[in-house]
């Protein structure tokens, strides 16, 4: 795609798809690249970074005789991707009266 | 290269980090391999790139130098010209705050000043009187059973006039005793939990806004 995701961007869409339930590495990594092109190794710093922040925070949890990790998102990380979603709702309605000239405020 | 050497070879390249910090990321690789299936592994290694740049990623990160988000300092130096930053209308960019807004800012806080120090002041006081009102609790309870147990431990062998009251009372002491020592663990086990992810929580929101009011600043008056 010709726009690239930035990193405000992409802890944004972390924290969203974390938001919807616990999920791992692996998963995340698929469920993102189904909407964006980054890179698999960007990932793990994110949710580092977000870990470090307090908005997100682990547990492991037993799967097929192994302890996975696994991701959920915290009040922090809620009012967090609160804040970004009213950004990226005012970010898109510019840039769409510029495109579509009008046809939103 | 298999899973393993490879894994081998990404703890090795992020052998300056902190311990904590290798086993947590080598914890995610491990599971991402394992997540992605034996017969994945190859396409993982590939979609990766090598260990030492998914290491490089990550001590970049750990460093902090990546943190002032550097699409914004390539957006600010693409839009200079002879070293002068322009604005978002194109025009140069005032350096500082503009002299009638610095004035505004002056007189507002001359007149709310007082007012709202004095708001402030005891909106903070309050809040400090709350978290030691309940830290006086957490400590208090606790700590009354375990030294009232012990009180009436004491008190029991000034009744040895009377056997039986004695061993009642050295009994009911030892009970509440025990209970305090139970409570105390239990209000130690649960600071352990709950203080830090407090404190972290409590910076990120302390933080929370003044990052808002730096990147305004950043982005001229």
């Amino acid at each position: 795609m010709s726009f690239p995701i930035s990193a405000a961007l992409l802890d944004a869409i972390v924290l969203s798809v974390v938001s919807r339930e616990g999920t791992y590495g692996y998963k995340i990594t698929q469920d993102i690249r189904k909407v964006c092109d980054v890179s698999d190794s960007t990932l793990y710093p994110v949710l580092r970074r977000l870990l470090k922040a307090g908005a997100l925070e682990t547990y492991d949890q037993a799967v097929d005789g192994r302890m996975r990790r696994y991701y959920k998102i915290t009040p922090i990380g809620r009012m967090q991707l609160m804040q970004y979603l009213s950004d990226w709702a005012d970010y898109r309605d510019k840039i769409e009266s510029v495109f579509f000239g009008g046809s939103s405020k | 290269m298999n899973a393993y050497e490879y894994l081998q070879a990404l703890r090795a390249a992020l052998a300056v980090l902190p311990d904590d910090e290798i086993d947590s990321a080598m914890r995610y690789y491990e599971d991402y391999f394992l997540d992605a299936g034996d017969e994945n592994a190859a396409q993982v290694i590939e979609q990766l790139g090598p260990p030492e740049q998914v290491a490089e990623a990550i001590l970049r990160d750990y460093t902090g130098v990546a943190r002032r988000r550097p699409e914004r300092f390539e957006e600010e130096k693409a839009q200079t010209v002879d070293g002068v930053p322009l604005g978002r209308d194109g025009k140069p960019r005032k350096k500082g705050i503009n002299p009638w807004m610095l004035a505004c800012i002056v007189l507002l806080a001359l007149i709310f000043g007082p007012v709202a120090i004095t708001v402030i002041g005891a909106i903070i006081l309050a809040v400090v009187g709350l978290v030691i009102g309940i830290a006086a609790c957490v400590v208090a309870v606790p700590a009354a059973t375990l030294i009232g147990g012990g009180a009436l431990v004491l008190f029991s062998f000034l009744l040895w006039a009377t056997p039986a009251s004695a061993l009642a009372t050295l009994g009911a002491g030892l009970a509440v005793g025990a209970v305090g020592l139970l409570l105390v663990l239990l209000v130690i086990k649960l600071c352990i939990l709950f203080v830090p992810p407090i404190i972290r929580g409590l910076v990120a929101l302390v933080r929370w806004p003044i990052e808002k009011i730096r990147n305004c600043l950043n982005r001229g008056a």
